[in-house]
């Protein structure tokens, strides 16, 4: 980078600013967030940038993707765009595991089909980031987003966006480093310096059987099922386990079986002093439930939120023989949809309601 | 993504500009709290405390220098530490660089 690229770089970024300045977003958290990001952009651009060395060069260039990357995903993150039932969930499942009040999730909507993902800055990252811009420009940051990207078509998808929930595993993964030291157990050494292949694909394997296992906590074995299919007899590879082992592993975390990859998972993250995988839901019967009604189920507790998608899953693998049978296969789809999507809604408003009486 | 999943998670630039700054004399709003974190690498390095216990923040830099520790920490004194250990750092640093990028 020299100073050229820098300029433009901050002229696109200005850009940008004027373009999302009119959002409007449904949480107040992301207008201060955008606010913020955006007081210090002032900050920068008032300074003397001819006077950049290379090394505050490099700076602003970490600091200029954290911004982009901001707006990019607050952009998305609109009134109209976010699915909120889907993020609701997911909020839940995070506060289980870190302090959710200084994260906000935000959501990007991608045009291809399979692109469900997460982009963020680990702790450590998001920490070098505080350091450097508060050491320059003594401004802080009060929030961190966790971005994720799932497919246009299928925001109101609500049984394909389970997937979710592994993902979220991943972000818990890079933020609690639970591979990174299952890697130092195994390899005796930090996982920044992998060398073999071997060792590339036993951090990668750990992580996604972490994301598989940290989602099984919430939406039982839904993710399986959808895998099964869009990743249907894969073999392992580099980046990912066999399908059959990820569903195998699943199963055995259900059914408490022991295992020794997720006995280690379970030591390391005692020993960090976090929480444990846990079974953290509660199965709602498909047939006492009010789906078989046509209404949305009566969630009772959080446990009771994350399993409507894997009541979700049962009514539409089954709808041949039940209630959804006398309907056309869309039609199908839009009910079991609909009522995932009305019983994590009502579910919220009536906390909502608790909490203002 | 679900089946093809990217990640980064280690950011070295951004520690080779810290600790530049720390070697020029700058960076003292967080120069107390990185001195903190070498004493405890320097404390894991001697099994005095387990890196289990490291916090989150600072994981992948301590558990760098850790695998260096019998360079990093010879003469490192924690009641004194100098430009020569951040350069020290600095040198970790750039070689883990080399090291991901020649493998990626």
């Amino acid at each position: 980078m020299n100073h050229k690229t820098f300029e433009l770089n901050l002229t696109q970024l200005e850009e940008s600013f004027s373009k999302s300045k009119s959002n409007k977003y449904s949480n107040p958290r992301k207008k201060k967030h955008f606010d913020q990001l955006r007081e210090l952009f002032e900050k920068i651009k008032v300074e003397n940038h001819s006077e950049f060395t290379k090394e505050d060069l490099e700076d602003h260039f970490q600091i200029f993707q954290f911004l982009f990357n901001g707006l990019e995903f607050l952009d998305d993150s609109t009134l109209n765009a976010t699915p909120y039932e889907i993020v609701t969930g997911l909020e839940r499942a995070l506060s289980d595991w870190i302090p959710q009040e200084t994260f906000i999730i935000v959501t990007s909507l991608s045009n291809k089909i399979n692109h469900f993902s997460f982009e963020g800055n680990n702790a450590e990252k998001n920490n070098q980031l505080r350091k450097i811009i508060k050491d320059r420009y003594d401004y802080e940051i009060e929030h961190r987003l966790i971005k994720i990207n799932l497919p246009k078509v299928l925001v109101r998808d609500y049984l394909t966006c389970v997937v979710l929930y592994h993902e979220l595993g991943h972000f818990i993964d890079l933020e609690l480093n639970v591979s990174a030291k299952l890697f130092q157990n195994k390899f005796g050494k930090p996982h920044i310096l992998m060398f073999t292949k071997e060792e590339f694909r036993y951090y990668a394997h750990a992580g996604e059987y972490f994301a598989d296992l940290f989602a099984a906590q919430y939406i039982e074995d839904s993710s399986s099922i959808y895998l099964n299919y869009v990743a249907h007899n894969h073999s392992a590879s580099n980046t990912h386990p066999a399908t059959f082992d990820r569903i195998q592993k699943v199963l055995q975390f259900i059914n408490q079986d022991s295992d020794p990859l997720i006995e280690e998972i379970q030591h390391v993250l005692q020993q960090s002093g976090v929480s444990q995988l846990a079974l953290r839901y509660e199965t709602i019967d498909p047939e006492t439930s009010g789906f078989t009604n046509l209404i949305p189920h009566k969630v009772e507790n959080v446990n009771q939120l994350h399993a409507v998608y894997k009541l979700g899953w049962e009514t539409w693998m089954k709808s041949d023989d039940n209630f959804l049978s006398r309907f056309e296969r869309r039609e199908r789809y839009h009910i079991v949809n609909n009522l995932i999507e009305k019983s994590i809604s009502n579910f919220n408003v009536q906390e909502i309601w608790a909490k203002n009486i | 993504m679900y089946f093809a999943q990217t990640r980064v998670d280690f950011n070295a630039p951004l520690y080779i500009s810290m600790f530049n700054s720390l070697m020029e004399g700058r960076g003292d709003s967080y120069r107390s709290e990185i001195d903190s974190v070498l004493v405890e690498a320097k404390k894991v390095y001697n099994g005095e405390k387990e890196i289990y216990s490291i916090s989150n923040d600072y994981f992948n830099l301590v558990s760098l220098l850790v695998s260096k520790g019998e360079s990093l920490f010879a003469d490192f004194n924690e009641s004194e530490i100098k430009s020569s250990d951040y350069q020290g750092v600095l040198n970790v640093l750039a070689d883990s660089q080399t090291t991901v990028s020649d493998e990626s």
